[in-house]
Order: C-alpha cells, then structure tokens, then sequence
C-alpha cells in the first residue's frame, strides 16, 4: 500500500469511501480497498494472499442479520425452518428469505438442506480455490461475485452454476441462487465493468 | 400453471412447468415492489434486482426451449401470456431501474400487426393471441 502514488491513493480512498457503509471496521474496509484496486486498475492484479484475504472477508459477512425483506412470488405458503408457513406481506430476514426461495421452495439445493446448511455451502464456495471471482457494478454499485459449478449442490431443480453476490455499500451477502440462465447471465448489461479476478474452473 | 397434456413430461418439460410457476409469480409481484420501491433500503432493492435477473435468464431459457420445440402446448400458452404480462409491466421496470427481458423475437409473435407495421418479416409459426 505504501508504494500507491499519492494520488492513486487518494482515488483509492474516495472510491472506498464511497463504497462503503459508514462505521465498518478495519477488515471491512482493507477488503474493499483491494477489490476497488483491482477493479479500477485493469493491470493490478491482487496476489493470491490478497485474494485469500477478500475471500475471508466476503465469507464471513453473511447476510445481513438486521434487515428485513418481504417474501416475495412463490415464498407465500412455504415452510418456515422454525415452524409455521410464510404469509403475504411476511418480511423475513433475508438469509431466511433466500433458503426458503432457493432451497425449500425451488430445490435448487439438495432438499434435506437446513438454513444453517445452505449458509455453509455459501461459505465453502467462497472458500473453494476452483470458484471464479468477479468484480462488477450491478446497476451502477459495486459488487464482488463468486461462481462456481453447482456439483454436490445441485438439488433437483438445480442448474450446473451458482454464484453469491456480496455488495460492498451493505457489507453483505445479496443473495446466492443457481443460475438459471447459466455462466453467460454474468455478461448481462445490467453487470457493468466486469473484471475476473479469477476464472472459474470448468468455465 | 401445471402442464396439463395426457403424455409423459420429458424432465425438460418439468422443469419448465416450474419455471413457468416460479416467473409468473415473481412478474405479478412487480406492481407492489414498484410502489413500494422508493421506501425500500438498498440491500431489499438489490434482491429484487438480483433475484429478477436471474428469473429473466430463466424467461431466456424457456424461450429458447419454445424454439427448439420443447414446450408443450400447454407451456407455450403460459409462456405467451408471461411474455404479454412482461410487456404490461415494462414501464414500472422502467421506472425502478431493473431489466426488460431480451424476448429474442418473441415480440413478433406477440404482437404481430405491429410487428408487420413496422417492417419486420412475418413468422410461419405465429401463435395466435
């Protein structure tokens, strides 16, 4: 980091700033400092120790356990994990929101997945050195993607990929599905300055 | 939205059948999500946005399957009038910033006399309205 020019640096600091929740700690910060490095300087590439270091971080952040979302389309009627169903208009936490929607009512998971299990498959893809990782503004904010091949995760309805979308303004996971329109989804429009940080094995 | 033909589905098939059930639900969801959009925080807004990416690569997949011949009569039925509730809803994605569907020409069959209109050829295999 030393070795920035003065005014990298200073650009750097600005787009961390302007990525970044007000408040987040020190682990939080360095990450995206390197993910906006790297996406920002098409000849920075982050060392592997660097990568590592991202990817502990995305791990770690989860969902967000402090927000709400309401359950939206085919989550009314489902199953909760602690008992009861979904009802219109229920705002859920959001890593419960995504089990259901993914896990319990699409099976795009294996079906005997817990909540608590479909958390972990999450971090062990993050975890995984085979899983590809991008950088990308989706619709205009910057996000950090990992994809990797579905294999032990494919539930019945499943698809050959899936992906987690960490969003660096909240610090969280957004969601993590298995794409329905495979790898080239990615390349939508909609995902703009698209950069692998690593390609995903198999891709 | 249950595929309602006498013969065995192909897993394709099945597949579709859900996908048809899971699309059209997310869709009639748009009119709330929109009125609600500008008091929704961030993160719910990515969802929504994240989560409807990927059922319109799923509106994608569907479409390409009715070309290759895939769907059942019964799928192709759902599957016009997703694309025609897609359409309705159009400005209000407009309005909250989340893609339109690539309809990959499925808009002439849709909507064929504007289609016409408009210069474009006509198709053999115009499903009627």
């Amino acid at each position: 980091m030393s070795r920035e020019p003065d005014a990298r640096r200073a650009e750097l600091d600005r787009l961390v700033a302007a990525a970044t929740r007000p408040g987040a700690g020190r682990a939080e910060r360095d990450a995206h400092r390197l993910i906006l490095d790297a996406a920002t300087a098409p000849r920075r590439d982050l060392a592997p120790e660097e990568l590592a270091g991202v990817l502990r971080h995305v791990a770690r952040a989860g969902f967000d356990p402090h927000a709400l979302e309401r359950a939206r389309g085919n989550l009314v009627g489902a199953p909760r994990p602690d008992g009861g169903r979904v009802r219109t208009g229920d705002r859920l936490p959001p890593a419960e929101i995504h089990y259901l929607r993914h896990v319990v009512v699409q099976e795009e998971w294996p079906t005997d997945a817990t909540l608590a299990g479909y958390v972990a498959s999450i971090q062990a893809v993050i975890a995984d050195p085979e899983s590809g990782v991008l950088v990308s503004r989706f619709q205009g904010v910057w996000q950090l993607t990992v994809v990797r091949e579905s294999r032990e995760l494919r539930g019945p309805r499943g698809r050959d990929w899936l992906m987690v979308d960490y969003r660096l303004p909240t610090g969280h996971w957004t969601t993590a599905y298995q794409l329905r329109g495979g790898l080239p989804q990615l390349e939508q429009s909609e995902r703009e300055d698209r950069r692998w940080l690593r390609v995903p094995a198999g891709a | 939205m249950a595929a309602r033909t006498g013969g065995r589905l192909s897993d394709r098939q099945i597949r579709n059948t859900h996908d048809l059930s899971d699309i059209a639900a997310m869709v009639a969801e748009v009119p709330e999500t929109a009125a609600e959009w500008p008091d929704l925080a961030d993160g719910e807004r990515a969802s929504f946005a994240a989560e409807w990416s990927n059922y319109m690569g799923g509106v994608a997949q569907l479409i390409g399957d009715y070309y290759e011949g895939d769907l059942t009569p019964d799928q192709k039925g759902d599957l016009f009038a997703l694309l025609r509730r897609l359409q309705e809803v159009g400005p209000l994605l407009d309005r909250i910033g989340v893609r339109r569907p690539d309809l990959l020409g499925m808009d002439l069959l849709l909507d064929p006399p504007s289609a016409a209109r408009q210069g474009a050829a006509s198709r053999p295999d115009a499903e009627p309205r």
